[in-house]
């Protein structure tokens, strides 16, 4: 077994002119929750869609668990997209029968009782839940397979705070502790205390990979203050006004 | 008691702190089994290996012992928590005259105070 | 995994087929009745006969346009949207996906095929008419009574049905290749693939007409040297014509295929 989970070396990832990652060169271990930090923009999705086989490499090579994404890498991840990915039409068993399908590591007893609990009925249609529910039925799913690393994508973007707590809370109760699990978030205080590390991007670079506790012993600051201290953008500041016309004010009295 | 991870201080410091007091507190009575690291975990919402960092530390300190059959339990060394107890004491009152003093009372007058009660 | 992303695949299209296809056996089956039935057919200045027989017309004129919207969907909701997050992450070959959704597709087509035939023998068949076919059967079956060469006939039919195999292929990857091509523009991706279906629809027919009338304008001297050879001369034409569209048939699965694959492998453009 490789010593580390993820290794990207050179990578780069350009739409047309625009790059949307560049020099990307990221080591990740085994059993931590990692934090991918940044701005919107900073190419965050970019680099979980490299991660997860949906997109391929300009440049630069990616190896999970010393492969290169494909099927075998597909079936150790567990990714939870920015959107909802099943068919309306479907009902939760469907989607749980797709599921134990087509990954091995799926345990299914686990998505039942889950679902169980949040009065999820196997036989309703997807297409008749609320957003939210669908959103936990997603995240149940891919929480219930014991993968090598979870890809989780602004999880709790957009959520309630109620919510938030049970994406976390799920997460943390059902991970693989042998895998890693990378979430990517701008929202940074309300995951800092379940990340262990943190990577920072900006602009489609690592800026910063460091630990959570390490940051704080060395920084003396939270991991949110580092992030505000980093991202900071100065606003416009409008410049007081000088007299550019000066003969304006005689025009107007005519 | 709720978990609090308030300030900015090293989060497996803070969780420390708080798995002391509970068990001075006597939620987690003397001899008692603690809880896995995974269920404080996600009960407190941090991450486990920050909160395995944290019982290692009370380990350290003695508050918590590792049996090979039981796990982790509480220590059942009653001098060991006294000790415990009295330096969180400590802590408490110098934190006290600190802030009377931020008020402006000596420490005379700050004992006094604290002796009649008003 | 073929199989088992089949088997989705399936499910998906026949939970709005099974009825579709009921629908139009059942049509039929009432049709039969009313033409049978010594009278039915008149009542009432025979309107609800002939309603009866044109919705039965419709069903069936129907499945056949809700299949091909069905493929076509079925490629670009479940591939080239949302859904394409779930299945492109399926730890599966790309080929594997494009070959599931193909072959339901063409099991679709086919299945709609065949009900509308044995609705249509629903409808007609009955001792009656099944001797007849069986009196065609057996002239066709002595060769003689054709006016020209046998063996031309059994090539040209195997050809043609070699062609008519392949033929839901190419136009089911035709759909295909032109929404991958689509889904790689930033804005109306729709329209995009409309515009390069039309494309590949222009530059397709125009090269198979050169393919094919290559070969009769090159034969046309022939004509000229032997008029008594007429016959075989037509003959062989055709023969010439049914196997270049076999052949341009063949090419177009794999001119339509490869850079489907290869499109979604590497440059897969989900919103």
């Amino acid at each position: 077994m490789e010593q580390n989970l993820i290794r990207c070396s050179g990578l780069r990832k350009t739409y047309g002119r625009f790059a949307a990652l560049e020099h990307v060169d990221l080591t990740l271990g085994r059993g931590k929750i990692v934090g991918l930090l940044g701005p919107n923009g900073s190419g965050k999705t970019t680099l979980i869609k490299l991660l997860c086989g949906l997109i391929q490499p300009t440049e630069g090579e990616i190896l999970i668990n010393g492969q290169k994404p494909g099927p075998y890498t597909k079936s150790i991840v567990s990714y939870l997209p920015d959107r909802m990915y099943f068919a309306d039409w479907m009902t939760p068993r469907d989607i749980l029968d797709l599921f134990e399908d087509f990954y091995a590591d799926f345990r299914r007893d686990r998505a039942e009782a889950m679902c169980a609990s949040l009065q999820i009925l196997p036989d309703k249609r997807i297409k008749t839940m609320s957003k939210g529910t669908k959103e936990k039925l997603q995240l149940i799913l891919v929480m219930s397979r014991d993968a090598q690393l979870y890809l989780l994508d602004e999880p709790i973007a957009g959520v309630d705070p109620a919510a938030r707590d049970f994406i976390l809370e799920t997460i943390l109760r059902n991970y693989n502790e042998q895998g890693t699990v990378l979430i990517s978030t701008h929202l940074i205080s309300d995951v800092e205390k379940v990340l262990d590390e943190v990577v920072f991007l900006c602009n489609g670079t690592v800026v910063r990979q460091d630990t959570v506790d390490h940051i704080r012993e060395t920084e003396g600051m939270t991991v949110d203050g580092l992030f505000r201290d980093i991202f900071r953008a100065m606003p416009y500041r409008r410049e007081p006004a000088v007299t550019e016309f000066p003969r304006m004010e005689g025009g107007e009295q005519q | 008691m709720d978990w609090s991870i308030a300030d900015s201080r090293p989060i497996w410091l803070q969780l420390e702190e708080q798995l002391t007091k509970r068990i001075l507190s006597g939620e987690y009575p003397m001899g008692s089994r603690m809880p896995t690291v995974r269920e404080l975990a996600a009960e407190a919402g941090v991450n486990p290996n920050t909160m395995q960092r944290a019982l290692s530390a009370l380990e350290g300190s003695g508050l918590v012992v590792t049996q090979r059959t039981a796990g982790r339990v509480v220590t059942e060394d009653q001098q060991l928590i006294h000790a415990a107890r009295k330096e969180q004491a400590a802590g408490l009152i110098a934190a006290y005259l600190q802030g009377m003093q931020n008020l402006g009372f000596t420490e005379e007058e700050a004992r006094t105070y604290l002796k009649e009660g008003n | 995994m073929t199989l088992k992303l089949m088997k989705y695949e399936l499910k998906a299209m026949l939970r709005t087929f099974i009825p579709l296809w009921c629908v139009i056996l059942v049509l039929s089956l009432v049709n039969r009745l009313t033409l049978r039935i010594d009278g039915l057919a008149e009542l009432w200045h025979g309107i609800p006969a002939g309603l009866m027989l044109f919705a039965y017309a419709i069903s069936i004129l129907a499945a056949y346009i809700i299949a091909v919207v069905f493929l076509i969907l079925r490629f670009y909701h479940g591939l080239l949207r949302d859904e394409g997050y779930l299945m492109f992450t399926l730890p599966v070959k790309t080929w594997q996906l494009i070959c599931s959704k193909m072959f339901s597709a063409v099991i679709l087509l086919v299945g709609t095929s065949l009900i509308a035939l044995l609705s249509v023998m629903v409808l007609i068949v009955d001792n009656e008419v099944i001797e007849e076919i069986g009196e065609l059967i057996k002239v066709m079956a002595t060769y003689d009574t054709f006016p020209f060469r046998a063996e031309f006939i059994w090539k040209i039919l195997v050809m043609a049905i070699i062609a008519a195999v392949i033929s839901p292929f190419t136009q089911i990857l035709q759909c295909y290749l032109s929404m991958a091509i689509g889904q790689l523009a930033n804005r109306s991706k729709v329209g995009c693939s409309v515009l390069s279906y039309i494309g590949i629809s222009l530059t397709v027919s125009f090269l198979t007409n050169i393919a094919v009338t290559i070969p009769m304008v090159a034969r046309v001297q022939e004509i000229e040297d032997s008029v008594t050879a007429a016959t075989d001369f037509m003959m062989t034409t055709m023969m010439s014509t049914f196997g270049t569209v076999m052949i341009v048939e063949i090419l177009l699965v794999a001119a339509f295929y490869v850079p489907t694959w290869w499109i979604l492998k590497n440059k897969l453009n989900l919103e």
